[in-house]
């Protein structure tokens, strides 16, 4: 895959969190991508399974290992953002 | 809570399910997320002698009413009154504290020693879960297998009791007089957890193993002295072992298992560095070899199929006669798993012989997913293949020769409302599968699909 631009890792970062098949929680609209990016996975209702599940997804698109281990250092799906566009 | 109030819990608990209809040698399907709820009712039914089998919440409905129906549930335990099962009666699982009921209601005599207690269900190579029956005895030694006779274990592993391990390995732990610590953490309430409830045995699992063994910006606080870590499940790399001594504890113990067999093998902290597939010993109770295609033992280091026997060992699968004549043979199970033995004693794991994956401990088989995979319109054919990630272990992902109205997100939607966690991540569509020269499948080639980018 050729290096992303932010829009494209936001959209990747997205689609990850609805493969993830989760109700978020504590956003009122769903599609609301930059309400959603702000949000820890924590307050978005992320489990243990749904981070595996995330991290499995980012990976698998993007060829960058992403542990769930980094997403408590990350915490945000902007944070993931960022951190892919340093990786790519 | 004390062992004399889970006592009366469960004798409550056992009293309400017989006082419901339930009667020794029902077999009954326990659908219930909570952890201690879970692990009661379970208890309950053990005493009531009525064999259990785990139907997962995080699992689809179809799959786990398939599971039911193939070890003949009449009935299902589950913890909301909507949970409905097609044709198999719900029963709402006692609301606890039950202790008082067991006083209103005169329980049946204790079941024998040879009486299933539960089933394992354990993904199979012929694409349909293989149904592996324990014994109360059975169940016993392989608790003693586990933890040695006269250990008595504080036992913390954060993850569902509905997984495989998690629930033997809990019922090992209370059959061999320890306790079990059920608590949520991330990997420094891990760490803290550990030190409060003075946990002697933490199993954490490989993919937090490994996050908390390669914490970036600082070093993760070890763990209290008394504490061993052990990891189970799936192979252990030499990378994964030196980075949680060097951070966690020295206090590392790998351990080789099956759902048939209990704990088979260990490598306590004097083995690691013996060979990089190295999983230990022997357990007490366990007689390992390493054979050849013909069953006669292979030289000292040479790679074979690894088999084993003992009395902690089941004979075979439960309604599946094809599964146990391969896995059972002459007195003798065979996992599955191609090994040596060093010394003649310490023994090396190096994969699988048919093509198993493990995602994150849980054991997936392509033939289920191509199961299922093929059984959707306009699927011609399918072949189902894994990458392995760092931390989760193989990726199970599937290549698809088909026609309209097949899609890859109708065919991901399908295979994961059956699958459920042993689903592909990813669908790849393509015009044909690789094939070598006498037809079969060129399962080596699958992964040439993947981009680099996806690895």
């Amino acid at each position: 895959m050729s290096p992303q631009s932010g829009h494209n890792l936001t959209q990747i970062v997205a689609e990850a969190i609805v493969q993830c098949g989760l109700v978020l929680e504590g956003v009122d609209d769903p599609s609301d991508t930059e309400a959603v990016m702000a949000r820890s996975f924590l307050e978005l209702g992320f489990d243990s399974l749904n981070l595996m599940e995330f991290c499995i997804a980012i990976s698998l698109e993007t060829g960058i290992d992403l542990d769930v281990g980094k997403l408590e250092t990350l915490r945000t799906p902007a944070a993931v953002v960022e951190f892919l566009a340093k990786r790519t | 809570m004390t062992r004399a109030e889970l006592g009366a819990e469960v004798a409550g608990t056992a009293a309400e399910l017989h006082r419901l209809g339930l009667r020794p040698g029902d077999v009954v399907g326990v659908t219930i997320g909570d952890d201690c709820h879970h692990l009661i009712v379970s208890l309950a039914l053990m005493r009531l002698g009525c064999p259990h089998l785990v139907l997962p919440t995080y699992e689809p409905v179809p799959y786990r009413e398939e599971l039911a129906r193939r070890v003949g549930a009449v009935a299902v335990i589950a913890q909301s009154a909507d949970a409905g099962f097609d044709g198999i009666p719900s029963v709402l699982a006692p609301e606890l504290p039950a202790a008082g009921a067991a006083a209103q209601s005169a329980l049946p005599p204790l079941p024998g020693n040879d009486v299933v207690c539960t089933y394992i269900a354990s993904s199979g190579s012929t694409g349909l879960p293989k149904l592996v029956p324990l014994t109360h005895s059975q169940l016993f030694l392989q608790s003693v297998a586990f933890h040695g006779a006269g250990q008595a274990e504080t036992y913390f592993r954060p993850a569902s009791i509905e997984f495989n391990n998690s629930k033997r390995q809990r019922l090992y732990v209370l059959a061999t007089g320890g306790a079990n610590v059920f608590a949520d953490a991330n990997r420094e309430q891990a760490i803290e957890t550990c030190r409060r409830h003075a946990v002697t045995l933490f199993a954490p699992g490989h993919a937090r193993a490994q996050a908390m063994a390669e914490r970036e910006g600082g070093l993760t606080a070890p763990l209290p002295a008394e504490t061993e870590l052990r990891l189970d499940g799936a192979p252990v790399s030499r990378q994964l072992r030196q980075g949680i001594i060097a951070k966690l504890t020295a206090r590392l113990n790998v351990t080789y298992g099956a759902t048939e067999a209990g704990s088979i093998a260990s490598a306590g902290p004097d083995m690691h560095e013996i060979d990089p597939d190295i999983v230990g010993l022997a357990r007490p109770g366990i007689e390992l070899a390493v054979v050849d295609y013909d069953g006669r033992p292979v030289p000292d280091g040479a790679t074979g199929d690894v088999r084993l026997r003992g009395d902690a060992v089941v004979t075979d699968y439960a309604n599946d006669r094809e599964a146990s004549a391969r896995a059972f043979r002459n007195g003798w199970f065979y996992p599955g798993d191609r090994g040596r033995l060093l010394d003649g004693r310490y023994l090396c794991v190096e994969g699988r012989a048919d093509g198993m994956m493990n995602l994150a401990t849980i054991n997936v088989y392509p033939a289920e997913i191509e199961r299922v995979v093929r059984a959707l319109p306009g699927v011609v054919e399918c072949a189902a293949f894994s990458v392995s990630l760092p931390g989760f272990g193989d990726v199970p992902l599937v290549a698809v020769v088909a026609r309209p109205p097949a899609t890859e997100q109708g065919i991901l939607g399908e295979a994961r409302a059956h699958l459920g966690l042993r689903a592909p991540r990813k669908v790849f569509l393509v015009d044909s599968l690789p094939r070598n020269a006498v037809g079969k499948v060129a399962r080596a080639e699958l992964a040439d699909f993947v981009k680099p980018a996806q690895r």
